[in-house]
Formats: structure tokens, sequence, C-alpha cells
């Protein structure tokens, strides 16, 4: 876990002011028609938010558990002129440059406010706090490393890669080899092992597809899951099909996969997607050499080749 | 499929090189197992890796495919993305529990029908000694 992983609920306090005043003055000068932030939910828990006037801008909130993947939301505004302000974290960033380099919506239409990150917590874990506990984490930043979210455990980003205007110093970032050790330890399995573990994990899928939705590499406008004809996915939950959908969700972001973990903290059962997606991701860094696959390149791994890329002819 | 003790390999061949190489072989009268059943396309760049998985489930004992020599595509450099996105399919198959042995991929351009019999005739052998492909959860 990096070391810069200490939560500082002072500092998300100020540049949550900092977020209002902010988002206030782009909307009241025009510069954007919409914000998208976060504001606070029925149940205490951070709920995507859409501020359109200056006095909405004063619900925005930034605390630990902005853990929602705002950027997708950017596909319902595809269409228009309308100028889109958005704020980001590290990971948030990604995201949104993710979109950006997939070409899914203008850099031009966008004003992007950045705040480097110190952690976000699990929103889930936290509301199964006792009240104290739940204070003192939200409030005293004292938050045990389980309370945090997977992702921030690998994190390597936490200043945004992509932003008009950032709100809050610089974080320390520590950029080292990603680790991936739980796909080490399946890898050691037989192969009859990892069958009978992945068929474990595609069976509890009830295919309701939050884990496409919420993905900021999964952003088609049509996507080949839905479609009747051709069918490439059956509609009903049986074996074969659980594995198709499964494979082809995460073969289809191999090299995009931002490693944000999303999709494994949206299902709802529990399904451990990150197993496939960073098994891909540890290839890819094996087998291309790309250092960092989880940040946004120019080109992504797999729409780009060399003469000098291994050949599995050799290898029969 | 795998019923009897041949077994099935599904071939994608590119219809510019390894399919006129497999045509070759046949107007040459070469000597060939008839393990592969063929299904042309464009380029081995059009191959997806979830028609790969389709045809496991459906019981091929076996998937190859080919196409046209590193720099040699009629589409410049199909053949290249799809080395790569292979490459990492194979391993991906493997993490998932099902035997890598049993998807290759090949090289043929159109005046190699020799080649080809000799792959057809490799893989196959390959592939028998594999036994039958234990049954990838399927509707069938
Ligand atoms: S979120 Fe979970 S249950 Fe839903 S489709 Fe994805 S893996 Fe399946
Ligand atoms: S971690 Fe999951 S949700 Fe995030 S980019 Fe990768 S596949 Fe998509």
């Amino acid at each position: 876990m990096p070391k810069s992983l200490a939560l500082d609920p002072k500092k998300m306090k100020e540049a949550e002011a900092a977020l209002r005043t902010q988002a206030a003055k782009l909307l009241s000068e025009g510069t954007v028609t919409v914000f998208l932030g976060h504001e606070e939910g029925w149940d205490g828990l951070p709920v995507p938010f859409f501020a359109t006037t200056p006095e909405e801008a004063k619900r925005l909130v930034w605390n630990p558990l902005v853990a929602f993947n705002l950027a997708k939301y950017l596909l319902d505004r595809l269409t228009g002129e309308e100028k889109v302000g958005i704020v980001v974290n590290g990971c948030g960033s990604l995201a949104l440059d993710r979109l950006l380099k997939d070409r899914r919506f203008p850099r031009e239409r966008l004003f992007v406010v950045g705040i480097p990150c110190t952690g976000l917590l699990d929103p889930d874990k936290v509301l199964a706090l006792p009240d104290e506990a739940r204070q003192a984490a939200l409030e005293g930043g004292k938050a045990e490393p389980g309370l945090f979210l997977k992702r921030c455990g690998w994190c390597d980003a936490p200043n945004p890669v992509v932003a008009d205007v950032v709100l809050g110093e610089k974080v320390p970032e520590e950029a080292g080899p990603q680790q991936y050790p739980r796909v080490e330890e399946i890898e050691k399995m037989s192969p009859a092992e990892r069958a009978a573990h992945f068929k474990t994990l595609y069976e509890k899928c009830i295919r309701c597809f939050a884990c496409r939705n919420v993905c900021p590499a999964c952003s088609c406008r049509e996507c080949s899951l839905d479609q009747w004809e051709p069918l490439w996915l059956g509609k009903a939950t049986v074996p074969s099909e659980q594995l198709m959908y499964h494979f082809i969700r995460a073969f289809d972001v191999a090299g995009r996969c931002i490693r944000c973990g999303e999709c494994e903290r949206v299902c709802s059962v529990g399904v451990p997607l990150m197993e496939l997606n960073d098994k891909l991701m540890k290839d890819i860094t094996e087998l291309f050499g790309v250092q960092r696959p989880h940040v946004p390149a120019d080109v992504e791994p797999l729409g780009q080749w060399t003469e000098g890329d291994a050949d599995l002819e050799a290898a029969h | 499929m795998a019923t009897s003790q041949e077994p099935v390999i599904v071939g994608f061949l590119c219809n510019w090189c390894s399919y006129a190489g497999a045509d070759s072989a046949g107007t040459g009268r070469m000597v060939q197992p008839t393990n592969v059943r063929i299904i042309r396309v464009p380029c081995s760049g059009r191959v997806n890796p979830r028609f790969i998985l389709r045809a496991f489930q459906r019981g091929a004992d076996g998937v190859l495919v080919s196409g046209c020599h590193p720099n040699d595509c009629h589409y410049s450099t199909g053949n290249f993305f799809a080395r790569r996105r292979l490459l990492l399919l194979k391993r991906y198959l493997e993490y998932l529990g099902i035997e890598p042995a049993r998807f290759e991929t090949h090289w043929v351009s159109a005046s190699e029908g020799q080649k080809w019999a000799e792959v057809v005739r490799s893989m196959a052998e390959r592939v028998k000694a594999l036994g039958p492909s234990p049954k990838l959860p399927s509707l069938l």
C-alpha cells in the first residue's frame, strides 16, 4: 500500500469548500452549464450529482466516500454543445482519460477540476461500522488499511492526470511495478483447479451487467453483448454463457482497463472480477513490456504491434 | 462432436494466404488428415477471441488460426495485430483452465501447400495425443 495513503479529512474539507466555490464560479460565469460531482444521499453516502446553478453547487461534497466513477456519466451528455464540468481525483482522472483516449468525449467540451487524492474508503465497509468507528474514520482519519478501497492499495496515480485546475497540493507518488499477488496464486493452481475455481466465480454471477455499465473502458454505444442478431451471448444464465460473458468482458477491456476495481466493487454478488482483469494486465506487461498498463496511453497495447513480438508458431 | 477417436480441429484460415495454401495442398493431392474443419475469414485479424472459446464450447478438440506470414498480410498489418491478441489469448485460456496446447497459430502462405499439410498432420497428432477435449461448460 502506498505510503501516501493517509486519509486526511481536514484536507478533504478544504478541498470541498474550494470545489463548491470553483463549481459555483464556473456555473455563474457560464463556463459550464452543468457540473458533475457528488452530493450526500439519503443514507449519508455520496451519490452522483449534476449541479446546474451556483446555488446547487453548494450541495457538492468531497469526502472519503466519493468512490463513484463520474466519467461514465459524460456519455449521457454526448449530444449537444454544452460544456460540462467534472471533478476527479487520481483514479477518476484515469477513467476520464480512458474515455478521452478512446475518443468517446470531446476534450473541448470539458472543464476538469482535479483534486489530489489521499485515499478513499470503501462505502460498504464504512456503512457497516459501528457509529463511533465510522466517525473516527470519516472525521478523524483513523482508518484501518482494510477500510480503503481496494484500488487505493495499488494506486500509483493519486494526482489527476487530466485537469484544467487543481485544487490543493500534489501528493507524493510512488510508481513501482504493479503487483498481482492474487493472480500469482491462481497461476500456481493446476489447470483443473483453475477451471473449478473460475466455474464458481461465474456461477455466482446473475448477469446484471453492472460491472460492464460502470466500467470506463466499456463505452461502446451499442454493446455486442446486448445484440440479438448476431447473438454473441445467449441470454440464459447457463454455464456456457456465464463463461462467455466473463471471458468477453475482461478480454475486451484488456490493455484499456485502468485497474479501478469498480467492476468488482459494484458487483452485488461478490464476483472477484479483478482476477481476470489483473491477469491480462500482468501478461501485457510481461509480453509487450508495457510498464503501467493501467494508465491510458495514446495507443493501447493491443492497438499496436512490433516486428519483434513473440511468435506463437515457434512454440509448437 | 468429440465422440469418435478422431479429434475435431476447427481452423480459422485467412482468405488470402492460408485458405489458398490449404487449397493448393488439395489440388496438389497431398495426403493430409481430415481432422480440420475450415472456416474462411478475411484475415487472421478478423478472428475474435470469442470465436475460439465458442469453438471449444461446441466441442472442438483443437482450434487453429492460420494467416499470412508476418509482413505478407493482404491488409498489411492485420496479422501483426492478431499475433499480439492471440499471444495474450493463449495465456488467458490457460489461466481459465482450458488446455492451451489445444490452440495453435500458424503462418501459411498461398504457395505453401506442403507446409499446410504438415501443419495439419502435426497438429492432429498433438491434439490426438491430448485425448478428447474436456467438456467446457456448454449448452450442448
Ligand atoms: S456485476 Fe457481478 S453479477 Fe452483475 S454481471 Fe457483473 S459479475 Fe455478474
Ligand atoms: S477495473 Fe473493472 S471497471 Fe475499472 S477499468 Fe478495469 S475492467 Fe473497467
